[in-house]
């Protein structure tokens, strides 16, 4: 044991005292951290929020309803700067030069439902131009609902007993009804947003979790090149001239990688909770419980792949594709909801969406009980690889 | 040029001899062509939402098949809360949305009835959904008030009224407002989300391989390949071009393959032939330039690779290739401006969802040239040494 502390201990401190290689390892995920605070800076304080849509708008229809729909709903709606067009080329020219995010078109005969509204935008501005159609459609459909809604209650009471016997007034009944009506639609009717959890998550907590997940990966390749470098120096052949163990010279290498997984999974932590302000749930033991398990997989596995593989630049070409197949696989990169049941099934074989959804669960307010089953698997996963990777090795 | 072509045969000899190579080559692009393809023969990038209906009335079923009418952007499925709460945690579905035990007393009250919208952080489009649950909402909301109102004039009950009112409804036979990307052309085949996404990684993916691929530089120079080629009778020019030319052919080996097999298998249509082929080489001689680039401030082929993976996946991050860039604030977007993947992606969008041919790309061909130039010029003394 205390041996493989000698070469675990040794492997850190080659790798900190190789100054341009530990600026890498602690720079990378400090950068990249940077850049994910600032990417994702402005939806720290609650949901996704997004900048101002500028809306440029052309109306054809001189209607009441249409009026309505830009002097009252558009201009009235949150973060949305409108300005009106003059023609259909200059709104594209407008958009070309990205002066305006979004430009509708409202064309004659739209109140009466016989015409439709169009959305332009850039085609990569898909979340803005939905923002807007949805806004315009549920603007028009509310309209014809008032419409529909008024003269069905008309027809009703126009088959009543009370009309036909004359004792009501249809007209009177118009009136009341307008009035009610009128009062009703100005009246919000809100839905309430709740989160998966009992505390909500942001976006930017969502994606600090998810890129955790992925620079851990990094481990994997990071702890195989150690192995490998150690056989082609023959620095591997010399140590094992030496009395101790080859299992226990195996495990050192093991634990070198393990306490630099640790070292740098702290400074993400630290570094995210700090500088940007996130929350990574109340618990930060639980949360250093399950980076510290995921560690050890991950390291697990960077003995596996050693033992699997031979020469340097399959590792490299390991460390840039696969860990990132995995990361896309883990819903680092896409939400995972967006993927088939069988995309769904093979993520759950990936290691960092187990992580990914455990520390979305502390964040969530979740406990122990959540973690249970990724903490007990990455240990089990660890080891078994461990294990293997050991005994593979041993027979070379 | 026969001794570039001969330099550049010989490179990628050597990569095609040996076996592992063939992983990076052929398998990887046929992987990530799986992942992309059974994502997009999903369900064509509708949000699943759940819905759960306590109060099982008259009023909330006609809001659920209220909220079922229009279903191009949205599936809505019944579901028990245990279910729904499960498969929300599994990420199997995008939200659900709770219907209260009091909802129909509370609309026939006047007052507001509990609606809740539960859904994780990744849903970049909750506030559309929130607003289409909302209107439907409102909707209902004026039918049962009109009833009301009519019911309680003629003194009888509000439900035979609702009964009159809600018939009333009709579909419409245009839709209200309809969405059109922006192009004078033909309506092309509308980009979905996914199939924009698929370039994204397609990009970066290519990028990180092509990285490692500009490192051959730096191991021909260790390992002395490099001194005895220039003993030979060629120029430095013509080995740096040879040695450039087989960079890209590496990268239009995966690139291609990525294209043809997602178009073959999975009937992806990436627009206009002659203008993917121009953007793609123009992109990628701005990746060999960055390659270039690297190799030109570093030692080692390990270093190359290090540094290659931080610069891609740090660009790739502001570029929006991991989130959608909408929710990036206005300053990163447009340091996002600076940067190819951005321009290499809207290119892409563009010939996907607007069938652009390549005089409508010219503007962004340019940018791209300007890229490999300015990256070419920074990685010449890579070339040089």
């Amino acid at each position: 044991m205390k041996k493989s502390i000698w070469i675990a201990w040794k492997d850190v401190k080659i790798r900190i005292t190789d100054r341009k290689g530990f600026m890498m390892l602690i720079l990378m995920p400090l950068i990249l951290t940077c850049i994910l605070g600032a990417a994702l800076g402005s939806v720290v304080d609650g949901g996704s929020r997004i900048d101002d849509i500028k809306v440029g708008y052309i109306q054809s229809d001189q209607s009441d309803t249409a009026n309505m729909f830009t002097k009252d709903v558009l201009k009235k709606m949150k973060s949305i700067k409108v300005t009106k067009v003059g023609s259909k080329d200059k709104m594209k020219k407008l958009i070309d030069e990205k002066k305006i995010d979004v430009g509708i078109v409202i064309p004659n005969h739209w109140e009466a439902g016989k015409t439709s509204a169009v959305v332009n935008a850039a085609p990569d501005q898909t979340l803005k131009s939905s923002i807007i159609e949805t806004a315009a459609s549920s603007f028009i459909e509310q309209y014809k609902a008032v419409k529909e809604a008024a003269s069905g209650s008309m027809d009703y009471i126009s088959k009543t007993e009370a009309v036909k016997q004359g004792k009501l007034d249809p007209a009177q009944f118009a009136e009341k009804l307008a009035k009610t009506l009128e009062k009703e639609t100005g009246d919000k009717l809100t839905i309430a947003e709740k989160s998966v959890g009992s505390k909500a998550v942001t976006s930017f907590q969502y994606y600090s979790a998810a890129m955790l997940c992925m620079f851990m990966l990094f481990h994997i390749t990071v702890g195989a090149k150690s192995f490998l470098q150690e056989k082609d120096t023959e620095t591997l052949a010399r140590m094992l001239m030496t009395p101790a163990q080859k299992s226990v010279i195996l495990f050192g290498k093991w634990l070198g990688t393990y306490l630099f997984a640790i070292i740098q999974f702290f400074i993400f932590l630290i570094v995210t909770i700090n500088v940007f302000g996130v929350d990574w749930g109340g618990n930060l033991l639980l949360v250093s419980v399950l980076g510290l398990s995921y560690a050890a997989a991950v390291s697990g596995i960077s003995m596996l792949l050693a033992s699997c593989i031979s020469d340097m630049k399959t590792a490299d070409a390991i460390g840039g594709f696969g860990i990132q197949l995995l990361a896309v696989l883990g819903g680092s990169m896409l939400p995972l909801y967006q993927f088939p049941d069988v995309l769904q099934s093979v993520s759950k074989a990936v290691p960092n969406r187990w992580a990914l959804d455990g520390f979305l669960s502390l964040m969530e307010g979740g406990g122990w009980a959540d973690l249970q089953k990724p903490v007990l698997l990455f240990a089990a996963i660890g080891f078994c690889s461990l294990v293997i990777g050991i005994r593979r090795l041993h027979t070379r | 040029m026969k001794k570039i072509l001969a330099i550049c045969g010989i490179e990628l000899s050597l990569i095609f001899k040996k076996p592992q190579n063939y992983l990076i080559m052929f398998a990887a692009p046929l992987l990530l062509t799986f992942v992309f393809g059974s994502m997009l023969s999903g369900n064509d990038d509708k949000v699943r939402l759940a819905i759960v209906d306590q109060d099982d009335t008259i009023l909330s079923q006609h809001y659920i098949r209220q909220l079922k009418a229009h279903d191009d952007m949205y599936v809505f499925e019944n579901m028990s809360e245990s279910k729904a709460s499960e498969k929300l945690k599994q990420k199997k579905i995008a939200g659900i949305i709770v219907i209260s035990r009091s909802f129909q007393t509370q609309l026939e009250k006047g007052k507001h009835p509990e609606l809740i919208f539960r859904h994780g952080p990744e849903l970049s489009e909750a506030p559309m959904v929130k607003q289409y649950a909302e209107s439907a909402l409102a909707t209902l909301n004026i039918q049962v008030t009109a009833a009301k109102t009519a019911s309680q004039t003629a003194g009888e009950n509000w439900k035979a009224a609702y009964k009159t009112v809600f018939a009333k409804k009709h579909e419409d036979i245009v839709p209200a407002v309809t969405r059109q990307t922006l192009s004078d052309k033909k309506e092309g085949a509308e980009a979905s989300d996914t199939a924009s996404r698929a370039a994204g990684f397609s990009i970066l993916f290519v990028m990180l391989t092509m990285m490692g691929a500009a490192g051959t530089i730096l191991e021909a120079r260790k390992n002395g390949v490099w001194s005895r080629l220039l003993t030979a009778s060629v120029s430095r020019a013509e080995i740096g071009a040879g040695y450039v030319l087989s960079f890209f052919v590496i990268g239009w080996i995966q690139f291609g393959i990525l294209l043809l097999s997602t178009h073959w298998l999975f009937g992806i249509n990436w627009g206009n032939p002659a203008a993917v082929i121009v953007l793609v080489s123009l992109f990628l001689l701005t990746v060999v330039g960055i390659g270039l680039m690297i190799a030109a401030n570093v030692r080692t082929p390990e270093q190359q690779l290090a540094f290659g993976n931080l610069f891609v996946i740090a660009t790739c991050m502001v570029s929006g290739m991991y989130w959608p860039i909408d929710i990036e604030p206005k300053f990163m977007q447009s340091i996002a401006e600076f940067l190819p993947q951005k321009w290499a992606m809207s290119g892409l969008t563009e010939i996907i969802a607007n069938g652009a041919r390549v005089t409508d790309i010219l503007g962004i061909c340019g940018i791209l040239l300007a890229f490999a130039a300015i990256t070419f010029a920074a990685g010449l003394k890579a070339l040089r040494a």
